[in-house]
């Protein structure tokens, strides 16, 4: 300091100043404090308290291991509304007619006949394909289903006809198969998984394809009187549901489906779900009524929830979620108003959170057909919503 | 009248109402009774932190007492009064003081106030500039960081 002029001295005294004026705080402060601290942060910023240091790393994971629980517990899910910033992603021209997450993908099929798969973190694109709608028709219904190596798609179309669509494990090849006739008019529902695919159709068909066999095993006419809208699968249990309002549920052995049973409900059906782990169904209806229909009975069950809801609501439960998880149990209802969370059993599902707050920030989530996946981690600790709306826009939402 | 002492002696005589925001106080002076004219000693707050403390207690005079915990409400740090915003242009040195001050004086809105200021000082800022702010040294190793980063990767704002 001898040899430095006065004015460098007064600017080191204002730099050592300010220096000791700024304190690492969280680390000085009593952990209660700290915590007390961390707990006002939204949970992007804990986990950027979590990479300042080690001293913070230990403050935010002693409250950020408590903040993860409380993100995803159902309790907590009111967090959701500020902390979870949705990712939108403009995928089809028309609506989304149908979307299904499978292993490292978002499959959707637009009505522009163009099917896409994405990243379930980001939505970025994986690969995309145009589905030739002169060999089946306008695009009616598509489902996916994930093996070791490898992702195949199944697209049905109002013209009798479905179609298999084989995509490599690195995304980048689309094999397209021959396509099948198998119904007297449109495919109107599809299932598939890796020994079979179901197919429901106009003329109210159900029609079971071995793709070991390579040909049809099994043809039911208990939908007769209908259209087949909808095929759900999980697990070794099946459901169908027609225009006539009749449920079929169906076990699914190696060999084929064999009928459980079938309810008649009030209105057609315009949603399914089959939570795993629970030996139960739950529909929603065009007049929003909420069923559920345990498997191994006939008795339906009308939800108290029913009359809540002016729209239609598609229920989506969580797959593979084992019980006393987070996610068991639980389910997301997606309405023209918004997204609710509900959690519950046969006898009645309790609302525990809503997501409706966006609906008036621009995501565009009053659509009249929403469709959902839900896609989970494999842990079971965490979960994404993918919504597809009326104008063909991806919304993902990370819990 | 209630008469208070600081860490380094110094003694502030402030007023009962001013003095009740402070749950300590408050039971002590429950405690000795109200005739005893000996000061109350804060051992733990120095004097230039009590003025502080005095100064918003001053401010908060006339607010209505605090509400209790409604665990459904959700936390958010923007609702802070202008004025408190403006007590709070501190150093961080002083704002840690007041922090321990009000946690030792048992006075929740002070407590909450500087809580949220300091969350509010973090919100937002990446993790280079929240080391430059509060003037921290990375002690990790490059290989710990990338692995804390992925473990948070589900929760990080895209």
């Amino acid at each position: 300091t001898n040899h430095l002029p006065l004015s460098s001295l007064l600017n080191l005294e204002t730099k050592l100043k300010s220096l000791i004026s700024k304190r690492n705080i969280l680390s000085s402060l009593p952990l209660e404090l700290s915590q007390r601290i961390i707990a006002d942060l939204p949970i992007h910023s804990i986990a950027s308290v979590a990479r300042v240091c080690q001293s913070w790393n230990r403050i935010a994971e002693s409250d950020f291991a408590k903040a993860k629980d409380a993100w995803i517990h159902w309790s907590n899910w009111s967090h959701l509304k500020y902390t979870v910033k949705p990712v939108r992603k403009q995928a089809h021209a028309g609506r989304v007619v149908a979307l299904r997450s499978v292993r490292e993908a978002v499959v959707s099929l637009g009505q522009d006949a163009v099917v896409e798969l994405h990243n379930p973190s980001t939505l970025r694109k994986l690969v995309k394909w145009s589905v030739d709608v002169d060999k089946i028709g306008a695009v009616s219904c598509m489902d996916a289903y994930a093996d070791g190596s490898s992702i195949t798609v199944v697209v049905g179309g109002f013209s009798r006809g479905y179609q298999l669509f084989h995509v490599s494990d690195d995304f980048s090849d689309v094999i397209p198969y021959p396509p099948m006739y198998l119904h007297m008019n449109s495919v109107t529902a599809v299932s598939i998984d890796g020994d079979s695919i179901v197919s429901g159709g106009a003329d109210g068909m159900l029609v079971e394809f071995s793709l070991e066999k390579n040909q049809v095993i099994y043809r039911s006419e208990v939908h007769r009187n209908g259209s087949i809208s909808i095929i759900k699968k999980e697990g070794i249990h099946l459901a169908a549901a027609s225009t006539d309002c009749l449920v079929s549920i169906w076990r699914k052995s190696l060999d084929t489906l064999t009928l459980v049973h079938t309810v008649t409900l009030a209105h057609p059906v315009y949603s399914i779900t089959l939570p795993s782990f629970q030996q139960l169904c739950y529909c929603t209806t065009i007049k929003s009524e909420l069923y559920c229909i345990p498997i191994n009975a006939q008795t339906p069950n009308l939800l108290p929830q029913t009359l809540q809801y002016r729209h239609r609501v598609a229920l989506q439960g969580f797959p593979s979620s084992p019980p006393n998880s987070f996610f068991s149990s639980s389910f997301v209802a997606i309405h023209s108003d918004g997204i609710e969370f509900w959690k519950g059993d046969a006898s009645c599902l309790k609302q525990v959170s809503t997501l409706d707050s966006y609906t008036t920030k621009g995501f565009q989530l009053r659509v009249s057909d929403p469709k959902a996946c839900i896609v989970q981690s494999k842990d079971g600790r965490r979960a994404s919503l993918v919504v597809g709306n009326g104008e063909g826009a991806l919304i993902l939402m990370t819990f | 009248m209630v008469k208070i002492t600081s860490s380094d002696n110094q003694e502030f005589t402030i007023s009962k109402e001013i003095a009740n925001q402070s749950v300590l106080i408050k039971n002590m002076l429950e405690d000795v009774g109200e005739s005893d004219d000996q000061p109350i000693p804060l051992p733990n707050v120095s004097g230039a932190i009590l003025q502080k403390v005095i100064e918003y207690a001053t401010m908060h005079k006339d607010d209505p007492p605090p509400a209790p915990e409604d665990e459904t409400k959700l936390k958010t740090s923007e609702d802070i009064e202008e004025r408190d915003k403006e007590f709070m242009q501190l150093d961080q040195g002083t704002m840690f003081e007041i922090i321990l001050a009000a946690n030792y004086l048992d006075m929740k809105n002070l407590l909450d106030l500087g809580c949220k200021t300091v969350a509010n000082m973090i919100k937002g800022k990446s993790v280079e500039e929240v080391r430059k702010l509060f003037n921290i040294v990375n002690d990790f190793t490059p290989e710990e960081e990338e692995q804390i980063r992925k473990e948070n990767e589900w929760c990080e704002d895209r």
